[in-house]
Formats: structure tokens, sequence, C-alpha cells
């Protein structure tokens, strides 16, 4: 085995040259401006660490002085590449839309114009496009941060997101994601203070309004039939003591309570004000700012670029600054002058926050302890914020407050974080003063007050806990003047665990790079007795693994060592590392453990998400004198016992059925609504009915959270609902069929309530006939060809194309568009031990090229056409041909980067991705389905959709009360935001599908991911539901798998269940005696009932004052022709058809069209028999 | 007092008509009649109507939703002359039957007399361990896994990893292989109430019938097995063989949970999945209730057999 030196050169030699061809090849295509060249872009770049510690930044020299660029001098460059002009000027204080009524357009959200809002201004910038400032006359490259003085103007529930490039690169990959928060507050109500009896209201007043209440009132109402007096009062702007301590003795609540007092969420409102934003890592792993470096050009220009990924923003301008380092804790405390301690105590409830950055940081209840502020067993209060609403890096609170004795004040918290085992969580403080302060003064502050506030610890408890703000010097003092409006906020951060958390996404990083390279190499089940010689063929991947075996213990032993135990934390580092240095340190185990390492890739993702997110909830915040005594966290034993023992038994007193209802007075009307989704999902359907429905249109609406399947019995014991929210188009129309479900088109307002939708979506709840309930076997309608309708529309979901971007532009392949390009792709993908996920539907193939799965109304499946074998065979090839799996786990295939191509349903995948494999962020994307290009070069890339509707019940006891819901419920504004409530209340892995096509727009998807899935939403094809349906999936898989399983021919195995597929679906049509196929069923074929109209309607034509008697030959010959309706001459039947319409068109149009459908169906028996 | 009472139940059989000498003993046993009342009225609420309902509903073409009309006997016709499915669906539980039934119990017996001879501690860890499969409720999922037709199921990754078969085998989807894997499965739950009350009833048997047996002439196990520990246990064989009839007879869900529903090519398509196809899937429960009719018929006669079978063990 020895090698020769001349082997060694050769090799050397030969290396080189394909080195060289390589980059000559990618250079050669490096010119195409392709859908992955981002993408490459992207993977090429060099983090933020190598930035700093390149040449070009050390040679730099630090900024000395600040400058600023008008928002106005940047040149805004649409998504198409054309410059645009900004528009008109428009005040913004935008019409009152209750006062003006009609909302008018607005001016084009698309086109950049000036803004002026709080007598500030600024340049408007659409959600697309980018925008460029010039720095001119720039000598020499400087180092400065930058800060953005921006408006969130109120738009979709998404944050802002930029990215940033200078001189048109984006300088480092962390420039990519920059995150710019919104703001959000709560509406909060009027407090209804209850005054008790020993009590008086007027006194309760007066002390309200000493305290400092606004729109404070004493109210007289009607609770049951009592009659009892209430103060109330609005919530204050900010806290002082004499505030919080009139909350605190009356526990005054500001939220809106239903009948049973339970406190009902509400949703959190925009509510944009100017901010500044510095530019920073949006993951958290870095707690400074960025320092970029402006180098110029030639012509000693800087450029400054914003491109819009995400939402539009109003920029009043740029600041550069020169970095400099915050102050610490000591230096600050001598800056505040040797200030007494202060005298106020203020407690402000959690829950009345005046800020959040993002809608999902909402006040919760908790239950858990009986020293909650303020707690109750027998109602739900939202006493506390956070949990896991509030842990994602930059998610912040603000509260304001104001002191009235200046002095050192400390700030506690009453805390619980019991999500992560055995960590702790970190959170950066922020202090903002008014403009009464002066700058420099004590008591000034203007963001991070001092270092260690980037980094405060909230340690690990499994029960509540109180904490002061401190670090290893003791409680953190802070000086607050008095009169002085202060706002605290408080964001998440990583700490000091970002370094650590960067390090190990980067190491995660080149260890799955290695996986794939050795994946690439052996396939995903590596033969282990074959000797692959992975020094040899890969040295590069065996020496990174050894040197991320390296940093991966030593990141461990850091964490170790600043925790000073050993925690779940560490083993799985640990874990990692040992196998890398088993696999690297011989190469006979590489292959043995492939499959462990694709584990371990896994939970390395898993636990940098973990490490990522920082839950903490708060009950109550504490400023008060640093020597103050901090009240006790936890109840005592025997109070927190009643309260478990008084909370049981509550449990059989509170009604849970109706909680959210806001009122018993039913007199408007009541409607019965049944849904089988979750409970978060129920709460949020239950506060948009409360918010709009009920208030709008005075109808009360009882809505049920039932289990799956229980629609069914309920019908059958007369005790359903009025209206069912979710049923499948499938059912809907097995209940229609039956009379269950009562019919709606004829419903006030259908047609407009139709337009909100596909038409895929509207057909598949359509059916010709459908029996009315009690006359159990009247179909009349039938055959009419008239369609009545069962339902609307709420989800629709089809499936797309998911995509590893980054594999394939390292494969070099392009998203394909067609199934051409897909099986081009394939041996690329297979040579690299690579798959495609993919369904075992035949149906989109069918409908892609322009065929459809029934004929004949229904009556028989088109399975046998021509064109349905060639799309099942093209299906089936895929999985035995060019070997497909059957059978996968896609989520998890798609994370390791097996399976770097997918076809799957486009929310369900988009929301398990999103959620399950965090690591992959950024890396993958969605797009329409392939198609199949006919000979124009249209693409035809329809996917099947599948649609949930909400129905009507039969027996419903107000129809028009039921239909008003309905249309309310599939209506635009309640799908939007019903689906920004999920997303607020579940994060961004509750994305919903909705039907109504307005709605998508409104929804919270980015940009791009909108365009795509707004392009597939176009290309919707429907399969329509006609009886016996279920069987043909059936039938087919059994097809599918005898081509699988035992390589029989598709197209025969398929041929052989055709008939069994026709049978069930005339023995199921002769159910509900609908024409078939077959004469000797009891109803006639479709055929004869044509004929049967087609003489009814040429009768008619002959009473008609237009008849004349020249057409007496055609009549009595098509007379003769249909008697005893046996005929199967469909050619005289066409023949007879052209007669009458050369005779009157108009007359006859209906008998000759009636003439050419029979004439049609005799032509396709034939075919069939 | 006493001689009052004394003289009222001095009543005669012969001095009343049937119905109220029922009605006497029912008054004299009412403590009886009132313990077994609750049980009873369950009983019958939730389980004899329901059987004499689908007999009755088996007459009619009743679809859940709308009223049913009567059609005589056409749902037995199209049962048995016209529906091939259900042909295959009557073999596959035949085949089912006779194999998980016997296998089972006998494999109940014999593993309950086995662990009969440890020591008491052992035996009741040995329970356990055998008793688990089966009380561990959806536990045959594990089997879901272990054949997984993905390529990173236990035994395609083996299978694949040791050259013997090329590409991954859809175990559960393909007919070859489904019924065979669903006979194994079903056994290897099947090791539950009856195997405990084998148990139960060899710990009943009184010690000195043994010796006695001894006394008499019994030489080895096999006859102390059949003459004296069988006899002695013929309570808990019936209620085993009885477990197990019906058992065997209505295994349908863990055939749906591991092969999907229908199996392919309805390979392990048995009497309860086509009862739920019909009733479930299709609303047929005029037709559904026939074919439970049909089910209901098949087990009381399999339980026939085996209860005449069972009383001559040891005779």
């Amino acid at each position: 085995m020895r090698i020769t030196k001349v082997q060694r050169i050769i090799a050397f030699v030969l290396a080189l040259g394909l080195l060289l061809g390589c980059t000559f090849a990618i250079h050669a295509k490096g010119n195409d401006e392709s859908a992955l060249s981002n993408i490459r872009e992207l993977l090429n770049a060099i983090s933020y660490e190598e930035y700093r510690n390149s040449d070009s930044f050390k040679q730099a020299v630090d900024a000395t002085e600040e400058l600023v660029i008008s928002g106005f001098d940047g040149v805004y460059t649409n998504a198409a590449g054309d410059v645009v002009e900004p528009g008109e000027a428009v005040d913004e204080k935008p019409v009152d839309v209750a006062e003006g009524g009609e909302e008018d357009e607005g001016p084009d959200p698309d086109v950049p114009r000036k803004y002026i809002v709080d007598g500030k201004e600024g340049l408007y910038i659409p959600d697309a496009g980018s925008i460029t400032w010039m720095l001119k006359d720039v000598t020499e490259a400087k180092k400065y941060t930058l800060e953005i003085e921006y408006y969130p103007v109120e738009n979709k529930s998404a944050a802002i997101e930029r990215i940033l490039l200078i001189n048109d690169k984006v300088p480092f990959a962390e420039a990519r994601y920059l995150k710019i928060s919104k703001i959000w507050s709560t509406p909060y109500q009027l407090a209804k203070i209850e005054v008790g009896k020993k009590e008086s209201a007027d006194a309760i007043k007066k002390e309200a309004e000493a305290a400092g209440f606004k729109a404070v009132s004493i109210e007289k109402a009607k609770d049951g039939k009592k009659e009892k007096t209430y103060v109330r009062c609005e919530i204050p702007p900010m806290w002082n003591e004499a505030r919080t301590d009139f909350v605190n003795k009356y526990s005054v609540r500001f939220f809106t309570a239903d009948i049973d007092k339970n406190e009902i969420r509400e949703g959190l409102e925009q509510t944009p004000e100017w901010q500044t934003y510095t530019l920073k890592d949006s993951n958290g792993f870095t707690q400074d700012p960025f320092v970029f470096v402006m180098e110029p050009d030639e012509n000693g220009n800087v450029s400054i670029s914003l491109e819009s990924v995400n939402e539009p923003i109003v920029i009043s301008n740029i600041k550069l600054k020169p970095y400099k380092e915050n102050r610490t804790y000591s230096e600050y405390l001598a800056s505040c002058g040797d200030a007494s301690n202060g005298g106020d105590s203020i407690k402000i409830e959690a829950e009345y926050f005046n800020a959040a950055s993002d809608q999902t940081i909402y006040p919760v209840a908790d239950t858990t302890s009986a020293a909650n502020s303020p707690v109750a067993t027998d109602r739900t209060y939202l006493n506390v914020v956070g949990g896991e609403k509030w842990q994602g890096v930059g998610q912040w609170i603000e509260y304001d407050f104001v002191v009235a004795k200046s002095g050192m004040y400390s700030i506690s918290m009453r805390y619980k974080q019991n999500i992560l085992d055995g960590m702790s969580v970190a959170r950066t403080l922020h202090i903002y003063s008014d403009a009464s302060v002066e700058e420099g003064t004590p008591g000034y502050y203007n963001g991070i007050p001092f270092k260690e506030a980037t980094d405060l610890k909230f340690n690990y408890t499994d029960s509540w806990k109180m904490a002061t703000l401190s670090g290893g010097s003791g409680a953190y003092e802070f000086y607050f003047k008095a009169g002085v409006r202060y706002t605290i906020r408080l964001e998440v951060s990583l700490g000091s665990m970002g370094d650590i958390v960067r390090r190990v996404q980067e190491s995660l990083d080149s260890i799955n790079a290695d996986y794939l390279s050795i994946l690439k190499l052996t396939g995903t089940s590596p033969d282990e007795f074959r000797d692959y010689g992975f020094y040899r063929t890969l040295p590069q991947t065996m020496s990174d693994m050894y040197k991320q075996h390296k940093e991966i213990s030593a990141i461990a032993d850091l964490i170790a060592n600043t925790a000073g135990t050993k925690s779940s934390m560490t083993a799985t580092l640990r874990n990692v590392s040992d196998l890398l240095e088993e696999m690297s340190s011989d190469e006979r185990e590489v292959a043995k453990n492939l499959e462990q390492l694709k584990t371990y890739i896994g939970s390395l993702g898993t636990w940098i998400g973990d490490a990522k997110t920082q839950p903490l909830l708060i009950d109550y915040i504490l400023i008060q004198s640093p020597d103050a005594e901090l009240p006790k966290a936890e109840a005592g034993f025997f109070a927190a016992l009643w309260h478990e023992v008084s909370g049981f038994f509550q449990s059989f007193f509170r009604n849970y059925d109706r909680m959210g209802a806001l009122t018993e007075d039913l007199s408007a009307g009541n409607v019965e609504v049944w849904l089988a989704y979750g409970r978060d999902q129920a709460q949020v359907i239950r506060s948009l009915i409360n918010d709009d429905f009920t208030k709008k249109s005075g109808i009360t609406v009882d809505l049920k959270l039932v289990a799956g399947g229980t629609l069914l019995p309920s019908i059958l014991a007369g005790q359903g609902p009025d209206v069912y929210l979710g049923l499948a188009a499938g059912d809907v129309i097995n209940y229609a069929i039956r009379g269950a479900l009562e019919s709606i088109e004829t419903m006030d307002g259908f047609l407009e309530t139709k337009k909100f939708f596909n038409e895929e979506a509207m057909m598949v709840l359509e059916i010709e006939c459908a029996g009315t309930n009690g006359d159990s076997k009247d179909h009349q309608s039938c055959g009419s060809g008239k369609m009545h309708c069962y339902g609307l529309p709420e989800t629709q979901s089809f499936a797309m194309m998911f995509v590893r971007e980054d594999i394939l532009a390292e494969l070099g392949i392009e998203v394909p568009r067609t199934w051409d390009d897909v099986k081009e792709a394939i041996p690329v993908l297979q040579a690299n031990h690579m798959e495609i996920a993919m369904s075992t539907d035949s149906n989109i193939f069918i409908y892609q090229m322009g065929g459809e799965l029934f004929a004949d109304n229904g009556m028989r499946i088109n399975l046998d056409s021509n064109l349905a074998l060639t799309a099942f065979e093209m299906m089936c090839d895929l999985f035995t041909m060019y070997s497909f799996p059957y059978q996968y786990n896609f989520a998890n295939r798609f994370r390791t980067g097996e399976m770097p191509i997918g076809f799957a349903d486009y929310t369900g995948t988009y929301n398990h991705l999103k959620v399950f494999a965090t690591e992959i962020e950024g890396l993958w994307s969605f797009y329409p389905l392939p198609g199949i290009e006919d000979e124009n070069g249209n693409i035809n890339n329809d996917s099947v959709s599948a649609v949930s509707a909400i129905v009507m019940i039969t027996g419903c006891e107000s129809k028009a009360n039921a239909w008003k819901f309905m249309q309310w419920y599939v209506g635009d504004e309640c799908q939007t935001d019903y689906s920004n409530e999920m997303v607020a209340i579940l994060g961004p892995s509750a994305k919903h599908a909705t039907a109504n096509k307005e709605a998508l727009k409104e929804l919270p998807w980015t940009r791009a991911e909108y365009e795509q899935i707004q392009a597939q939403f176009d290309n919707l094809a429907a399969i329509p539901n006609y009886p016996g349906a279920y069987i043909i999936g059936r039938y087919t898989n059994f097809a599918f798998l005898a081509a699988y399983n035992d390589n029989l021919n598709p197209v025969e195995s398929l041929l052989g269940y055709i008939d069994y597929i026709n049978d069930e679906i005339t023995r199921k049509r002769d159910e509900f005696s609908l024409e078939t196929l077959d004469k000797t069923k009891k109803q006639s074929t479709l055929a004869i009932k044509r004929m049967q109209q087609a003489e009814e309607a040429l009768k008619n034509a002959k009473d008609n004052s237009a008849y004349s008697s020249a057409y007496d030959a055609t009549y009595n010959g098509i007379m003769k022709e249909l008697r005893d309706y046996d005929t199967k001459d469909y050619a005289a039947l066409e023949a007879f058809a052209n007669q009458l319409e050369a005779h009157n068109a108009k007359l006859f149009g209906t008998s000759s069209n009636y003439l050419r459908q029979a004439a049609a169906c005799l032509r396709s028996y034939e075919a069939y028999n | 007092m006493s001689q009052k009472t004394a003289k009222k139940q001095a009543v005669v059989r012969k001095d009343m008509t049937k119905a109220q000498w029922t009605w006497h003993e029912i008054k004299r046993n009412k403590v009886a009649y009132l313990m077994v009342a609750p049980y009873m009225l369950i009983f019958t609420c939730f389980t004899v109507l329901p059987v004499v309902l689908s007999l009755a509903i088996s007459f009619t073409d009743f679809n859940l939703l709308e009223v049913p009309n009567f059609v005589l006997v056409d749902n037995y016709i199209r049962l048995f002359l016209d529906d091939d499915i259900f042909i295959l669906a009557f073999q596959n539980t035949l085949i089912f039957a006779a194999i998980v039934g016997p296998v089972s119990y006998i494999m109940s017996f014999m593993v309950a007399w086995f662990i009969n001879e440890l020591s008491p501690k052992i035996r009741a860890l040995v329970t356990l361990v055998f008793y688990a499969p089966s009380i561990a409720g959806q536990a045959y999922l594990i089997w879901g896994t272990l054949f997984s037709g993905d390529r990173y199921g236990w035994v395609n990754a083996w299978l694949l990893e040791f050259g013997i078969i090329d590409k991954e085998i859809a175990f559960f989807q393909d007919a070859d292989y489904v019924m065979p894997l669903c006979i194994v499965v079903a056994l290897w739950t099947s090791l539950g109430t009856t195997f405990l009350a084998f148990i139960a009833g060899l710990q009943g048997i009184d010690k000195a019938q043994f010796e006695a047996g001894a006394v008499d002439g019994v030489r080895n196990r096999w006859q102390e097995l059949y003459y004296i520990t069988l006899p002695n246990m013929k309570n808990q064989l019936m209620f085993g063989a009885i477990m197990s009839i019906t058992g065997s007879f209505g295994f349908g869900g863990v055939v749906t949970a591991l092969c999907g529903f229908p199996s392919v090519d309805y390979a392990a398509h048995t009497i309860v999945h086509h009862l739920d196809d019909y009733g479930g899937m299709r609303f047929e429960t005029g037709y559904a209730s026939a074919i439970a009719v049909v089910l209901f018929v098949i087990m009381i006669g399999a339980n026939t057999v085996v209860k005449k079978m069972i009383s001559k063990v040891g005779s």
C-alpha cells in the first residue's frame, strides 16, 4: 500500500486540475441570476466574528464624530429594480374610520412617501425593494455603529425585517437578519371596583382621584338580582406609589370580565411610536452593537442600503456613531453622586405593562400559588405575564413609573422560571428617562444603564421567588429623580450564554457539513466492513471533526465551570464530543457511527433551540428603597393548602362551557356553534365573537368545544348544534346527501360570500342531489344541473414543494419547475445519497395533465382513461424506477439534509419545521409544485386542495342567524384576525391555512413566503365529491402497492380495480336513488333522464307561440327516436339537436342541449360497456 | 312475632301460579336483587339492548341519519351472495381465530404452568413481565417501529445492513407479510387476563390432591396435569377459553393501528374490519348490523363448541 512519489505527484496534479476546473466551472456559472444566487451568497458569507478579525476591519480607524443622514436622502429601488421617487406627503394622523364613514383607500403601500406623524417626519419605505443612502467625500475607512430612528407603521403583526448592505454587499451573515420590533400594547378597559357593604363609594372615588386616576365615576348596575355599586376608573399612563397602593388595596382590574367574572384576554394592538434601533445581533449571540467599517470606493462614496424582507417602516434618520463601550456599574454608581435612599415603594402588577415588542406577550392566568397578586379560585385573573410567551431574544416589556422622592432604588421581581430545568435565563435592562432630565446629569437614562445590565440572571425555580436585580457585587441600585417619568424595559437576552450558543451553532454547522460530505460518499447506511479510507478521501472532514470535538468539549468545560455542576446541558455536548473524537481518531469508526452522528446533530440542534429560549414569568415588579425588606414570595402552608382545596371544589361549580360569554341576554337570537379544535382556538374564536360578531349583530353565540366525532351521534340523537366548524369536505357531502345539513345557496348574499373563495374551494362543497330530511327519498332536484351548496370553506390546504436551498445550491441544482427538472435532479441527488419525499397521490398528475378523476357526472371513475393511466404510471415510476422512498419521516430527513426536496402540505409542514428544526432556519423555503409543461411552454403546476368547511345542521333554530354567523366567520376580517391571533398566541408555527382569498394576503407570512403561497393558491385543482368516492383512494393504493411491492405493471393492476370502484359507485348511487350507468338499478341512467328532460322541454316548446308547423317533421322524428328511451343511436340524437338549432336556436335551446347531453352519455356508455 | 313470620313463610309452591311464585321469591331475596340491580341495569342497557337492537336494525337500510326502511333479509342475502370482501374477511377471521385462539390459549396455560413452579417472589416478577404487554395499552405499536417500512425501521435497517435485501420492505403494506405479522403481534399481546386467571387457578389447587394422586399412582407430571390440575381449574379454563375466542374473533384494532385501514388488498381484513368499513365509513348501519349479527352467531357457536370440549377435560 505504499504510495510512490510519482503517484503522489500525479495525484497532486490531478487534484489541482480538478480544483481549478471546479473554480472555472463555478465562475462560468456565476453570472446567471438564479433563485439560488442569494443562498449561495449567504452560504459564503462570513460571520461577524470573522468580520471583526478581518484585515480591513483592523486597518479601519475608530470614528470620532457622529454623522446623521436624513431618511429623505435615500434612493428607493423597488423589487423590479426601478428607482421610484417618493410620493405625495400624506398627513398620517389617520382618518377616524368610525367618524369618517367610508375608509378611503389610502396611499399606495408599495410606493415610498413622506410620512408625518407626531410632529416628526420620515420616509415611508415599503415592504419590498431597497433603499440606499450615500455618504460622500469619505476619505478613509472608519468604524461606526448604526442607529436608526424609525416609526413602525401599523400593518401586519409580523416584525420588521431588513438586510443591511454596505457598498452593495452584505458585510457579514448576521446583517441579513435585522429584526426591528414593533410596539404593542393592551387596550385596557375601565376598571370596575365593587363597593362592599361597609365601604362608601364616594370615599373610594375620592381616594382614586387623590391617587391621580382619571375618568373616575360611580356606577350602579344589576348583578343578577342584586343592585350593586361600582367605582370606575381608567388605567393610569404611568405608575406611582399611590396608584399601585390603590390598585393593590381594592384589587383593581383593567380587563374585561365575562358573566362569571373571568377575565378575558384582550388582543394586543399596535401602538406605534418613534423609536431608536441600534443595529445588533438579532440572535443575541453578542450583546454589543454591530461595528461597521465604512470603506469609501474610488470616488470617496459609501453606500448604505436596507433591503426589505418584511413589513414597511418609516425612517426619519440614520445616525453613524463612534463605538463607545458602556460604563461599568461602579462608574455608573459614581456618576449618581452620593444620593440617599429613595422612599417610595411601587409595586407594579406585571400584567399592566405599558408596551411590549410582540403580540405574543400578553397577560396570562396563573393559579399555581396562593401568593399570586391577585389570586382567586372562583374566577380567572390574568395575573402574570411572560413564560413561554416571552422567551425569544429581543422580545421586551416596558413599564412606566414615576417616583415621588429622588434617591436610590432597587428593582425586584416576583418571578418563576420552571421551564428550563436547571438553567438560568437572562434579561437586559434598559431605562429611559423623559425629556425633563438633561443628558449627563444624574437620573438621565437612555438605554442600558451600565454594562452589567445586559446579563441579569434569573435562576431556575420550581416555585415563585423574589429576586432583586443584582450582580456579583450585590443588588444594583438605581438613581431615580422625583417627578420624572421613567420607562424600564426588560429585554430577553442570552447574556453570557450568547457567546457559548454562537460557538455551538458554528460547530454544529461544521459538523453538519462533515456529515453531509461523509453521506455523499457512503450513503445513509454505510457498509461497516468496507474500507472507505476516510483519511485519504476526506482528510478535511476528518480533521474538522477532530477540531469540533476539541471545540465542543471546551464549551462543555466552560459551562460546567461557570455553573459549577454537571447538568443535562453539558451531557449532550459531551456525548457529541466523545463521538466526534471516536470517529475522527479511527476511520473504521466513521461508517459504524454515522447513524449515531445524525441523531446527535439533531440533539445538538435541539440543544441550541433550548439554550436560546429564555422563558420568564413575572407577577409583579417592586421598585423600592434598597434597604426595604422584600415581601415573601410564597404563601404560608395553610394559605397554600386552602388555595388548593378551594380550587378543587370550585372546579365543580365553574362553568367552563360559557367561559368568555359576556351576556346571558338571548333576545336577539342565539346560535349554537360547535367546534372540535383546541382550547386556544376556541378562546380566540370566542373573543372574536364577543368583540365583533355579537357587538355588531346582537346575536349571541353559544360556542362549545367538543371532541372530534361527536357530531354524528348528536345529529342522530337530534341534539346537534346549529353550526359546526371544521367539517372535512368529504364529510360535508356524506352528511348532506343523507339530509343532515341545510343547503345554503338560497341564503341572503350567498353569491357575494362565494366570491371570498376560489372556485375550487366551493366546488367540493356542492352536490347536485341531496336528501331532504323527513321525506327521505325525495330527490326531485336531481339532474336539473342546479348545484346545492352545503358549507362555506374554512381552511384550504394543499401540497407545496419544500426545498433545502443550501443543499441544492451546493449540488448546483436549480429549484425544479417541472417534473422533468425533478427527474433531472434525481441522479445528482442519488449520487449524493439523497432522496425526494413524495406522497403516493396520482391525482396531482391527473389534474396537471388536465384530466379529471370522475367522468359522467360522477357515475364512473375516469381512471381507465389514457390520461389517468399515464398519470398513475408516472407516479408509480417515481417509486419503482426512481426508487423514491415509500415510508419516511420527512421533517427528520429534511433536517439532516437527506431529503432536500419534499412535497408536503404547506401549513402543516411549515409549522412543524419552524419549531422542530430551528437550526436550519433560513436554509429552506417553499415553492409551488413542479408542473407539467405543454407544447406551448405553459407549465401546469396545479396542486390538489383539501377543504374543511363550516356547515349548518338540519333543524337549526334560526337559519338566518346561523347564516349570519357563517358569513361573518369566513369573512375577510374574522379570518385575518383569527389567523393573526393564532400566531400571536402560539407563535410563528401556528399558521392557519385560510380559504379566504383576501385574508390570505393579510396573514403574517413574509412577503417572499406570501408570494409563493399565492402562486400556488392561484393554481389549485379540486376533486368534486361524489357518492362512493371513499373507495377510490383505497383501490388506487392497492394498485400502487402491487406495483411497489411486487413490481407488477401499474397500469394493469389499476385496471384490475376499475370494475370494483365502478361497482361501488353504482351501488352507492343506487342507495341514494341517483341515476347510474346500470340500467338494472331502480333509478334510470343519466341518458334516460336527459331524454326525458329533452322530451319535456320539447313539449313545452311546442306549446310556445313561436312554434310553427314547419318544425313538425323534426319534432315527430325526435319523439319517435325517444320512444321508451331505449335508443342507443347517439349520432341520431346529435343530428336532431342540430336540426332543432337550425330551426330556432332560441326556442329549442333547452331541448337541444338535453339531447346533446343524452347523446354524450350514450357515447360514454358505449365506451364503458 | 316469630310464629307469625314462620307462618307467612310457609307458603307452598303448588299453591300459586308461576308468576306469583317468582314474585314471592323476588320479594324474599330482595336484597340480592337490589345488589345485582346496578350491574344488571348497565348490562341490559349497554350490552343486551344493543345486541337486540342490532338484530332489529340488520333488517333495515338504516344509514344513521335518515329514517330507516324495512328491507327484510336483503342485507343477509347481499352479505352471503354478493359481497366478495365479506367472504374474504370471513376467511381471514377464521384463519386468525383458528391460529391465535388455540395457540394463545395453550401458550397462556403453558406459561402459567411454568411460572407456577417458580418461587413466589420471582413468580410475581415474571408474571408482571409476561402480563405487561397486554396492560400497557398500545404497546403493540412497538411492532410498528420494529417493522416500519421506512429504511430506518429496525428490521429493515438490519436486513439492509446484512445485505439480505437491497430495498426496504414495507412490511405492513405488503400483502405477503401482513397476515403473519398480525398473527405474531396478536400472540404477543394475548397473554392477558386468561393468563392471570390460569395463574390464579393453579394457585388455588389443594396441594393435598397432588399427594393423594402420588399415592394413587400418578407417575409423571403430564398425568398429574391431566387428572388433577386441569379438572381442578375447569372454571378458569372455561373463562380463559371464552376470552381467547372472543378476543381472537374481535381482533381488529391492532391490525388497523399497524396496517392502516383497510389493510393492503384486504390481506388482513377481518369481519370486525368489514363491520367498521360499512358502519363507520359508508354509513350503512343496517348492513353493518347484519355483519355484527353474523359475527355474534359465530362467536356463540364457537363458545358452545369450546364449552363442550372443556367439559370433557380430565374425564
